[in-house]
């Protein structure tokens, strides 16, 4: 393996650590919440940062044997936090903007 | 007795690229069909003539199971204009998530508002279209669209200073500018080049 | 010409890297941005910069014409779709209640929806 090489591989282990980063530190906005709202677009971003990631992967192997998940996941990964928002939407439809703002995971409780 | 097979350049009623044929009028749309057809090849990832006919094969059969409604979306391509979009939206996501970064980094002080943005184009697909270039780049985000009025409705993560509430209004106008002179039919690019709307028409309220 | 392939994989590598820090950028701004609305701009950057820088670079690495064509779709409904979950998401924030009315400074929609209804 020339110098050059090692070079790449060193940017490309670089760009999966950042990565990998990256989802834990989502995972960790999962845990928080505070909300069902904010679990859905870290659930759309957790679709771009899987996408991402087989992106890498197929940069180090040059195999372009991942994309077709990648353009389904790109196809269809709206489709989970799209639901969340209606879902929540519906329930939550009671409520008028006079109401005190919510407070920490009371968008897990039953209709108001 | 009625022809089979009938051309768009033959038979006004049609929207433009399109044929019918058979005895019930089934219409199909030319460049869908393409683009269906383009969308199965590039899963399959390989070109081949197989995958070609297939392809034109299953995307006649879609669109003959699962018919559209038969209306013109007023849907043009403009190259050049397709082109000069792309790198106005590329510079802006580079700005704007510049712009963000630095907020989320340094914390600074901000107060976010909600802004109402009139749009001078009036049909859908232009509107629908503007409003994904707009929440694409990383400081729009589009809360509400009002068809009847065609107004779109932004939140803006730094509204303290009057100039800056300016500049997302015209960041607005520009990006639906460019998106009609990419996507729009002439009479609706001809709008565009007018001027934006008065102030007490950029409040947000309709037109009395 | 060896040579000019070994600076296109070096470029294809530090845009990679970059679109990864991007990422990692827009992930930190959701972990430190107050509410829903925020952080949904927040959510934009990887979605759409982000996954543009990163698939730039794997196109620089692989160099095929039907390569370069999936990824350009693959960017392109990346961008189709992301809209319409982070309207939905932005919408049904503000009409359930969870954006708190008295942190905006001033609030346009509001005027109308209560004018209109």
């Amino acid at each position: 393996m020339t110098a050059p090489e090692q070079v790449d591989r060193a940017l490309l282990t670089c760009a999966v650590i950042l990565i990998l980063i990256a989802g834990a530190l989502l995972l960790a906005r999962i845990w928080r919440g505070p909300s069902m709202l904010d679990r859905a677009i870290s659930l759309d971003v957790c679709a771009a940062l899987i996408i991402a990631g087989l992106a890498a992967k197929s940069a180090f192997a040059r195999d372009p044997f991942y994309f077709p998940i990648m353009l389904v996941l790109a196809f269809l990964g709206f489709t989970g936090s799209v639901g969340i928002a209606r879902f929540i939407a519906v329930r939550d439809r009671p409520r008028t903007p006079d109401d005190p703002p919510p407070h920490s995971d009371d968008a897990q409780e039953g209709p108001r | 007795m009625k022809r089979v097979l009938g051309f768009s350049f033959r038979n006004a009623d049609l929207p433009p690229l399109s044929f019918e044929f058979g005895r019930r009028r089934r219409v199909l749309d030319l460049p869908l069909i393409i683009w269906l057809t383009v969308i199965w090849v590039l899963l399959w990832s390989t070109l081949t003539w197989a995958n070609v006919l297939t392809g034109l094969v299953v995307s006649v059969v879609v669109c003959l199971a699962f018919p559209l409604p038969r209306v013109d979306l007023g849907l043009r391509l403009h190259p050049w204009g397709i082109v000069c979009l792309a790198g106005y939206l590329f510079y802006d996501m580079y700005t704007s998530a510049v712009k963000v970064t630095r907020q989320t980094l340094f914390g600074l002080p901000h107060r976010a508002a909600v802004i109402g943005v009139p749009l001078r184009c009036r049909s859908d697909l232009m509107l629908a279209a503007t409003a994904v270039a707009v929440s694409n780049v990383p400081g729009g985000s589009i809360i509400e669209v009002r068809r009847a009025t065609a107004t779109v409705f932004v939140h803006v993560l730094d509204a303290d200073r009057p100039e800056e509430l300016e500049a997302a209004r015209r960041q607005v106008w520009r990006v639906e500018e460019l998106t009609v002179r990419a996507f729009g039919t002439r009479d609706e690019i001809a709008r565009v080049a007018e001027p934006p709307p008065p102030p007490q028409l950029a409040a947000g309220r309709p037109a009395p | 010409m060896s040579l000019w392939l070994q600076i296109v994989d070096t470029a294809g590598a530090v845009l990679l890297l970059i679109g990864a820090a991007t990422c990692l950028l827009g992930v930190i701004g959701m972990l430190r941005l107050p509410d829903v609305l925020s952080r949904s701009h927040a959510a934009t950057k990887p979605q759409t910069l982000g996954m543009i820088l990163v698939l730039a670079g794997v196109a620089l690495r692989l160099r095929g014409g039907m390569e370069l064509a999936t990824l350009a779709l693959i960017a392109f409904f990346q961008m189709l779709t992301g809209p319409v979950a982070s309207h939905l998401v932005a919408r049904s924030a503000y009409r359930t209640g969870q954006v708190d009315h008295s942190e905006l400074l001033f609030d346009e929609l509001d005027e109308q929806l209560t004018d209109g209804k």
